[in-house]
């Protein structure tokens, strides 16, 4: 057998993989954009809960999408890609949050009350609309850690607790045990504001 | 999970029936709207973003149609054929090293054996022959003549062939015999 009749199929191998590679990068890269398409807004809002700025959020968002692409080859492996997404997230902003305790909180609530809707409300209204979100937001970073991360994934529609069991990496019946104590505990902190630390 | 797959809402089963004290705050960040254009943001970050492992690509018409270079495998082929260029030449290079000529050095004689049973060269060992010295181009003059620093003895003054008086040893004369 010749030399060439043995390179032959070594390089047309090579081509046929090379091809294959190509095809399926371009694959990835498609299905990456869809997922920004369909997923980057409930991203956002996840994002924009935790560290209430906007800003922030897209930023968080961003790297969020970042770490997929990383990981793009892995995409066919993800089951939920939206629950994948999520806790990808919400471990950026988590991380991010804890980072950035130095700033004060005062500053995120004015900012959140700033974006929150008031449609049709006067500015006295609107005024104390603004003053009950930022006492209800003190409210929730006073609870615990556990509780308070399950009351506020608890506020997305999307979410089942299956879901929120999935994104915290807990059973479902812990999710709603947590959620039963955050809702007795803010009702507690809601009716004696001084018992807040 | 009993949800469509269109739908990601899920039932009323998992929903929790009413909400919690001060919870509507949270839900209205939660149905917040993102700004516009996130997503095309997001996009264009991504394709400006460095990956973990880059690669030089060819630029304009010098890169290869189909990117076909650019996959694993030929990238894995690539890298092995650097290795194998790398090895060999080193190969090649310790081969043809030639080696270096012998060192320079004064074989001496062998020692002397005894040629002969019964005789032995009782420890003697051949000594060279002395080198020959230096030469004088010039004769020497005599060392009377110029060896002024040698002290010489005085000649007496008393003429040649003249008899030395001995002294007298005293006499035992007049010794009484018995």
């Amino acid at each position: 057998m010749s030399a060439s009749q043995t390179l032959i199929p070594f390089w047309m191998e090579i081509a046929d993989r090379a091809v294959q590679d190509e095809a399926r990068q371009h694959a990835n890269d498609k299905a990456l954009a869809a997922l920004v398409d369909q997923y980057a807004t409930t991203l956002y809002r996840v994002a924009f809960s935790v560290l209430r700025n906007p800003s922030d959020a897209e930023d968080a968002v961003q790297e969020a999408f970042l770490r997929v692409l990383r990981h793009r080859d892995s995409l066919d492996e993800v089951r939920d890609h939206r629950v994948w997404l999520i806790r990808i997230v919400w471990n950026i902003v988590l991380d991010r949050k804890r980072r950035a305790k130095t700033r004060p909180e005062t500053d995120d609530v004015e900012e959140l009350v700033r974006v929150l809707p008031a449609n049709g409300l006067s500015a006295e209204q609107r005024a104390a609309a603004a003053q009950h979100h930022a006492h209800v937001l003190a409210c929730v970073d006073q609870l615990p850690a556990k509780e308070r991360q399950v009351l506020m994934l608890s506020a997305f529609e999307e979410l089942s607790s299956v879901e929120i069991a999935a994104v915290l990496s807990i059973t479902e019946s812990s999710v709603r045990s947590r959620l039963f104590r955050a809702r007795n505990l803010m009702a507690d902190l809601l009716q004696h504001p001084r018992s807040l630390r | 999970m009993n949800t469509s797959p269109n739908n990601h809402l899920p039932s009323d089963a998992e929903r929790p029936v009413d909400y919690g004290p001060g919870e509507e705050t949270l839900r209205l960040i939660a149905i917040l709207p993102a700004p516009e254009g996130l997503a095309n943001r997001v996009k264009s970050g991504l394709t400006t973003a460095p990956e973990a492992g880059r690669i030089l690509m060819w630029r304009g018409p010098l890169r290869p149609a189909g990117g076909w270079m650019y996959s694993s495998f030929a990238r894995g082929a690539a890298a092995a054929a650097i290795v194998c260029v790398v090895a060999g030449g080193g190969w090649s290079i310790y081969s043809h090293v030639e080696a270096p000529p012998p060192a320079r050095v004064i074989v001496l004689p062998p020692p002397i054996a005894p040629s002969v049973p019964g005789f032995s060269p009782s420890g003697a060992s051949r000594v060279p022959d002395t080198l020959v010295g230096p030469v004088l181009k010039h004769p020497v003059a005599p060392a009377s003549d110029v060896n002024v620093m040698e002290k010489v003895p005085a000649p007496s003054k008393a003429a040649p062939g003249a008899t030395v008086k001995k002294k007298k040893a005293p006499s035992r004369a007049a010794t009484p015999v018995r």
